[in-house]
């Protein structure tokens, strides 16, 4: 416990710790904000009647900012497997009559896919336009008679229809789901960067070792039974505690902000692949006696290994399979 | 208690230390001796174990185990850590249960009144109080100090030889490596000359007249230098 706090005291240590991170968050968020600016809900309506009133309507509807829309002539589910939009409206034929004679139910469906958010938020917003327009054909049906309605009552009992709290307006629902695996989500480089950082962590670290081999501590404590173990492992728990804290407050922001698509195994080889390095890098300061080659040696691997990452990532090379000696190819692949 | 029977030691083909034979008694003071790069710390790590000859042996001839205290050249402490973090981190690590001697230890070193300093903040003297402290925490039967004194005042070197003196009475033996006349003449009752890996010399302190002479006529040798600058 003494040497736990004689090592992490140094104020440098803390500012590693903590600054590096925070850094790192203020490079990253702007970058995080601007693809949530870019995600506008994208969402196809088809219509393979090519119909005005439709075109009518989706270019009322693209006035919302907050939604993309697209009108097509054909359905094309590859896209909501692809995750290219998130819901496709097919409308029926004859749109208009549909609308104009009151009808509410069966005038689209809806298609959905399972990982599918923020559509129904469409959805509600597309049925208020179209109801917009049944309601207000339905009152111009009535005064012009087009409609045989007898009494005041049966009027009054037919315009309520539409205020029931029952769903005012039917579709049919089809949630997609694909049956290919799902498409690998390769957005998850960043994580070599968190890995890169965590190395980072080890090698600051490292320079105790260097430090109290220098200082001669190490050979003060030859002399005692198992003491220069008992030291080496005081480090390894330190540097293992710092290591884990940090992948908890690494997984914590993630899920919070989801910076980076992770799922748990994911984060379990994180851990393992971290705790790996940490082994390495302890059993490397015991064959290299100079603290600068040791930095030298982990940073050249480091940054080759997250330039192939970046390079695979890019297309510019294929993956293969001894690129796992370069430990984050176990993180992305 | 500590036989050496022709040690020699090689690193990287260089023979550091060449062939030495010797013996260490219970409650000897051996001060080591010679010129920078003689190869005295390598000696004494070699009796401390902490490097194994190339060839010969370095024998523990008494029965059981020997506990060696040993105090480096550098101030072998850690950092942001305080003068009582050290002596309680090195007294739980070797189970020194006896608080009697360990207070002995503070009092006659003069540690009381700097227990609550960070390492840092000592001076070199107290910084070597400490590392001398450290070293002796688990009263070790054999302690072998390199170059322990370096840097202290007068008043420091009085506190840790009245230590060392009253160890070396009570029965634990020590080697020492030292430039130092005062140290060497105060506390040692031989004296090992060491010269590019070899054991030269061996006597006793009381012929150390004798051989400031007989060194005065080694012409240009560091070892003539050394002998001179002794009163
Ligand atoms: N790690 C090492 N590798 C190679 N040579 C060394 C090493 N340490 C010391 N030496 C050499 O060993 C010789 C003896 O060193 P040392 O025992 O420290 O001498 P002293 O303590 O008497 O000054 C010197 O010539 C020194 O250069
Ligand atoms: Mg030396």
């Amino acid at each position: 416990m003494i040497i736990v706090k004689s090592m992490l005291w140094r104020r440098s240590t803390l500012l590693t710790i903590l600054g590096l991170p925070l850094l790192i968050l203020v490079v990253i968020l702007p970058f995080v904000e601007k693809t949530t600016e870019n995600t506008q809900v994208r969402i196809d309506v088809v219509d393979p009647y090519n119909q005005s009133y439709v075109e009518e309507m989706v270019n009322r509807l693209n006035d919302r900012e907050s939604f993309s829309l697209n009108l097509r002539g054909q359905l094309n589910l590859n896209q909501l497997e692809r995750g290219d939009v998130e819901a496709i409206f097919v409308v029926e034929n004859q749109l208009q009559e549909k609308v104009e004679e009151g009808e509410t139910e069966n005038l689209l469906t809806w298609y959905r896919h399972e990982h599918s958010l923020v559509d129904g938020l469409f959805k509600e917003y597309l049925a208020s336009t179209l109801m917009e327009d049944i309601v207000r054909s339905e009152a111009a049906n009535i005064v012009t008679g087009d409609t045989e309605m007898a009494t005041w009552d049966e009027v009054y009992q037919y315009g309520n229809q539409f205020f029931r709290p029952e769903p005012l307006f039917q579709m049919n629902f089809k949630t997609y789901e694909s049956n290919v695996n799902e498409v690998e989500d390769s957005s998850n480089w960043p994580i070599a960067l968190v890995w890169a950082y965590l190395v980072l962590i080890i090698v600051y670290f490292s320079s105790w070792l260097y430090e109290w081999r220098n200082r001669g501590v190490f050979s003060r404590l030859a002399v005692f039974s198992r003491g220069k173990l008992r030291l080496h492992l005081t480090w390894v728990n330190v540097v293992l505690s710092t290591i884990l804290i940090t992948l908890v407050g690494f997984v914590g922001i993630n899920e919070w902000l989801s910076l980076i698509a992770l799922d748990h195994s994911q984060y379990g080889i994180l851990a393992l692949v971290s705790v790996l390095s940490l082994i390495f890098i302890w059993l490397l300061s015991f064959i290299i006696h100079s603290r600068h080659v040791l930095i030298a040696i982990t940073t050249i691997y480091t940054v080759i290994s997250v330039a192939l990452v970046l390079l695979v990532e890019w297309d510019m090379l294929t993956f293969q399979n001894w690129y796992l000696i370069w430990l984050p190819f176990w993180l992305v692949s | 208690m500590l036989v050496l029977n022709n040690v020699t030691y090689k690193r990287k083909k260089n023979e550091l230390i060449k062939n030495i034979s010797g013996e260490i008694n219970q409650g000897d003071c051996i001060s080591l001796f010679g010129p920078n790069g003689a190869g005295k710390s390598t000696l004494l790590n070699l009796m401390a174990g902490l490097e194994t000859p190339s060839s010969g042996t370095c024998e523990n001839k008494s029965q059981e185990k020997i506990t060696i205290g040993y105090v480096p050249q550098q101030l072998a402490l850690f950092e942001h850590m305080t003068v009582r973090d050290h002596l309680t981190y090195y007294q739980k690590m070797t189970k020194q249960t006896n608080q009697h001697y360990v207070n002995e230890m503070i009092d006659v070193l003069g540690l009381k009144d700097i227990l609550d300093y960070q390492v840092q903040t000592l001076s070199g003297g107290m910084a070597r109080k400490l590392n001398l402290a450290v070293g002796l925490i688990h009263e070790p039967q054999l302690i072998l100090l390199d170059e322990a004194f370096v840097g202290v005042d007068l008043a420091t070197k009085h506190d840790m030889l009245t230590w060392l003196h009253q160890l070396n009475e009570q029965g634990s033996t020590i080697v020492l490596i030292s430039h130092d006349w005062h140290v060497i003449e105060h506390i040692a009752q031989t004296m090992w000359v060491l010269d590019d890996g070899e054991l030269i010399d061996r006597f006793p302190i009381s012929q150390v007249d004798l051989k400031q002479r007989e060194y005065s006529r080694y012409a240009g040798s560091d070892l003539r230098k050394m002998f001179a600058l002794r009163r």
